[in-house]
């Protein structure tokens, strides 16, 4: 027993425990099951990240080519060396847990999907396709790429098909106000010297942080004014140089208070007056919108509309934006403003791009293509959705209106598992990132147009189908033809004819800067540069482009914008808010989700910000309870009292959750109790707050 | 006279830490040689007048290439330039043979830490030896030392168990590089290593 006590004191001044305890520990980290990253001699390649429409050059360091970190290109035109949270992490999406290995078909109001193996996908799609069940729509949330090239081919071919690529809803209205066709439209945003921004994420989101930089150093450097629009002090609000705390749903009215100051004033371009054929009527109905009369149901004090319409007269050229989630009369709205500052067509205004030069195989028929929200509702029979590159989130509440209840098909191709209750829906897997070539186009409102290529240089798994090849699949299905060729070939196709074009200038990583298009030698030079991440950015369009001729008041009659008969100042009124970012809905890595999900810096569901103002005046602390009841329903929520609300509207979390069907919202959704808008989105409703007493 | 019950006792005690002190770290760590006798002494200073960059390079783009691929033994040996067994073994077994030579790293830290030679030798102007002793001019390769519990080398405890007046080269624990980056200033924070 003394023997036995005098080793274990010993043992105690040896060694063993203390090392044999941090040796166990590292050997728990490196059990065998633990996947270990690939050791071996780091590469690295340029590339170009899809994960939305900025097509930011990545710079991919690599064991054999396994990307195993991400950055951006110094000097890269679109990120210049910066990239977002989501892309520095993009090359773990290829693992991402909810990646579809196979085929599934979902049935409505089930959630659960049954798994097909790939031949019997395309049999059951085939028979969709041809069953005569009626139309059939292909929605391209990334148009033009060389898939959406083969989608449209599809849609001119086939009588039953229609393609519908998207695009932005401003544009989508102003097209409609001008007598000729205007061509493809985007923002000029760094020409211009004011910016009235109505709402978009223009710092936070559009276009990704690293875009917002840029944009923000554009900003400094030209002395350029942003003066922000909107209820929340958000981060795009927070960096501008001016904030108007503006009522959910009244920025149309705001922009028409703006058109009506300019016209009561005289401060429109008389040259843009002289070409809007109904200037007469528009100046007749826009009276009615006085900084005075729309005071009240947007918030804003009038000496404030008047002195920012000024200023948007005065400093030109100037430039009003809006989301692309805004509704058709905010559209219409923002619009008439950048035509009565006559910007349309000009530097810094809304400017006329040129489109990208189409290859031989791509013949366009010049048929201008339609917006979803001019198909009439329940009139789709069969949807095909091509889902294969994130960020082109769609709305659910808007699809689901445009179906035929209870018997429409959703064809979608998807690297996730993206279920709808309210139909039937074939869900084919796709390939991700890095395990795919193909081109990517620049965003839909870009003031000119570019093109990047994404590197394959991952195996995909069996059975994934890009998009060029699920466009050839639907072609075989749908007996039309496509061009044919692998998507590499197609590709190189189209960057030959750009080459052809000799506009533009191309951007070569390996050099860091960017030359004329015309000193580039052959195609295969441009597509060198391309492969290894750089970018082709055309010209900006040449000549006088503003419109000839325009008609306001088509748009304002089938916008309906009104002012609110009486407005009660104690009404509150409650909105569904996330916070804004570029992957809103899509899937990212699951290390970013779970930081940002977790750190608690984001609202959670059933909680709601409440202005000081507003809570004060009903008594409610922060982090007590309150409930909310619209004429939809009620619910309860944790008011967070905080001063970055603007009084008497509630923003209630959705807490980043993937907008889907009202139906398919749990009872605790905010979402079903606000009235929704005809392009899908919630508009803000009115409600009455009543604290809940333990 | 002691007796008998303290005897046993320090009996114990001694037994213990003979043990401990002694056989734990022969039991601990199995030998491995290397596969090849590689001469740094032969290749380096005056004798081969070869820098530790000119074969652990560190490229332009901040890249390390570690140990060198065979590629870079051939450039000079593919075929023997000298008459050495080792030489022999490098060119009839590896050169000859395309195989690269499985070297057993004695400095190889694990996957969860990201380690820059770049930002060390380039940006805070270490020397190798800081790290590394007198490897660069040793005249053979000592065998590798594996921990049967851990598998990490025995370079990243240290040559000794109680890790005390060790010189800055004999041991690449966390605890080893906090100090450096605490006595030179340099930040310290988690993600500095644990990217």
């Amino acid at each position: 027993m003394q023997f036995v006590g005098g080793s274990a004191l010993g043992l105690l001044f040896t060694p063993i425990p203390w090392k044999v305890l941090n040796d166990s520990a590292i050997w728990t980290q490196n059990w065998p099951w633990i996947p270990a990253p690939l050791t071996g001699e780091f590469t690295s390649f340029g590339t170009t990240c899809t994960l939305c429409q900025s097509a930011c050059g990545m710079r991919a360091r690599s064991v054999g080519k396994q990307p195993v970190s991400l950055s951006g290109i110094p000097g890269h035109p679109f990120n210049n060396g910066s990239l977002c949270t989501a892309g520095i992490l993009a090359h773990h999406l290829r693992y991402h847990p909810s990646r579809l290995r196979q085929p599934i078909k979902f049935l409505p109001g089930t959630g659960y999907g049954t798994p097909l193996s790939s031949t019997t996908v395309v049999d059951e799609i085939s028979r969709c396709l041809n069953g005569n069940r009626g139309p059939v729509v292909i929605l391209d949330g990334r148009p033009g790429r060389t898939a959406s090239a083969l989608f449209g081919q599809l849609g001119e071919a086939h009588p039953a098909v229609r393609y519908i690529p998207m695009s932005a809803p401003a544009f989508d209205v102003l097209h409609t106000m001008s007598d000729a066709p205007l061509g493809p439209l985007g923002y000029d945003i760094d020409g211009a010297r004011l910016l009235v921004n109505f709402g978009a994420p223009l710092f936070d989101a559009w276009g990704t942080p690293s875009r917002a930089s840029k944009v923000m150093d554009t900003r400094a450097s030209k002395t350029q004014t942003v003066i922000h629009v909107e209820a929340l002090c958000s981060r795009s609000a927070s960096r501008s140089d001016q904030w108007i705390a503006a009522r959910p749903g009244s920025e149309a009215l705001l922009a028409l208070s703006l058109a009506c100051v300019m016209i009561e004033e005289k401060l429109y371009s008389a040259a843009a007056a002289r070409t809007i054929g109904d200037f007469g009527e528009f100046s007749d109905y826009i009276r009615t919108f006085s900084p005075e009369a729309v005071s009240g149901a947007s918030g804003v004090r009038p000496e404030t509309i008047r002195t920012t319409a000024r200023a948007f007269a005065s400093q030109s050229p100037a430039l009003a934006i809006v989301g692309n989630d805004a509704s058709y009369e905010t559209c219409a709205a923002v619009m008439a403003l950048n035509i009565l500052a006559g910007t349309v067509g000009h530097t810094g205004g809304v400017a006329r791009r040129n489109a990208i030069p189409d290859a031989a195989v791509f013949p366009s028929s010049g048929v201008r293509a339609v917006s979803l929200h001019d198909v009439p509702d329940h009139s789709i029979c069969t949807l095909i959705i091509d889902e294969s590159l994130s960020g082109c989130t769609l709305s659910d509440a808007l699809l689901e209106k445009k179906l035929v209840p209870k018997d429409a098909t959703i064809i979608s191709l998807s690297p996730f598992v993206t279920s709808r209750p309210y139909c039937t829906q074939y869900v084919v897997p796709s390939t991700v990132m890095f395990e795919t070539m193909s081109d990517v186009p620049g965003p839909i409102d870009a003031a000119v147009s570019s093109l990047a290529v994404s590197a394959a240089v991952l195996q995909a798994p069996d059975g994934m189908m890009d998009a060029v090849q699920f466009a050839q699949m639907l072609g075989r299905a749908l007996g039309s033809t496509t061009a044919s060729g692998t998507t590499e070939e197609l590709v190189k196709q189209r960057v030959a004819a750009i080459h052809a074009s000799k506009r533009g200038t191309v951007f070569a990583p390996s050099t860091g800067v960017s030359t004329a298009l015309q000193q580039c030698a052959s195609a295969d030079e441009l597509w060198s540069a391309l492969a290894e991440g750089g970018c082709w950015m055309d010209d900006a369009a040449r000549g006088d482009n503003a419109p000839a001729a325009m008609t306001l008041m088509n748009a304002f009659r089938a916008a309906q914008i009104s002012l609110p008969q009486s407005h009660n100042v104690d009404q509150l009124f409650v909105v569904p808010f996330a916070e804004t970012t570029i992957y809103n809905g899509t899937p990212v890595s699951p290390l970013l989700s779970k930081v940002s999900q977790e750190s608690g810096l984001r609202l959670s569901l059933r909680q709601a910000y409440v202005n000081p103002a507003t809570a004060m005046a009903r008594s409610v602390a922060n982090g007590e309870t309150i409930s909310l009841t619209t004429k939809n329903g009620s619910m309860t929520v944790q008011a967070k009292v905080d001063a970055s609300v603007m009084p008497d509207v509630i923003f209630v979390s959705i807490a980043g959750s993937r907008e889907s069907s009202v139906s398919a919202h749990s009872a605790h959704d905010v979402r079903l109790l606000c009235n929704v808008n005809e392009n899908g989105s919630f508009s803000s409703t009115p409600v009455s707050l009543q604290k809940v007493t333990a | 006279m002691l007796k008998p019950g303290l005897l046993r006792f320090l009996a114990g005690l001694f037994f213990s830490l003979v043990i401990g002190w002694y056989v734990f770290p022969y039991a601990l760590y199995e030998k491995f040689e290397q596969p090849i006798q590689f001469s740094h002494k032969v290749h380096t200073g005056e004798t081969g007048g070869l820098s530790c960059t000119d074969c652990h390079e560190i490229k332009s783009d901040g890249r390390f290439s570690g140990i060198p691929a065979l590629e870079k033994c051939a450039s000079c040996h593919s075929s023997a330039i000298g008459t050495s067994s080792q030489e022999k073994i490098l060119v009839d077994e590896y050169v000859s043979k395309n195989r690269e030579i499985p070297w057993l790293i004695y400095a190889k830290q694990p996957q969860n830490v990201y380690f820059s030679h770049a930002s060390h030798v380039k940006l805070a102007a270490l020397e190798c030896t800081e790290c590394h002793g007198s490897h660069g001019s040793s005249d053979s390769l000592r065998p590798f030392q594996r921990n049967r519990i851990s598998g990490y080398s025995r370079d990243i405890w240290g040559s000794t168990m109680s890790r005390i007046n060790r010189a800055s080269w004999d041991g690449a624990k966390m605890d080893d590089c906090e100090n450096c980056h605490d006595r030179r200033h340099v930040a310290n924070t988690c993600l500095k290593c644990h990217k």
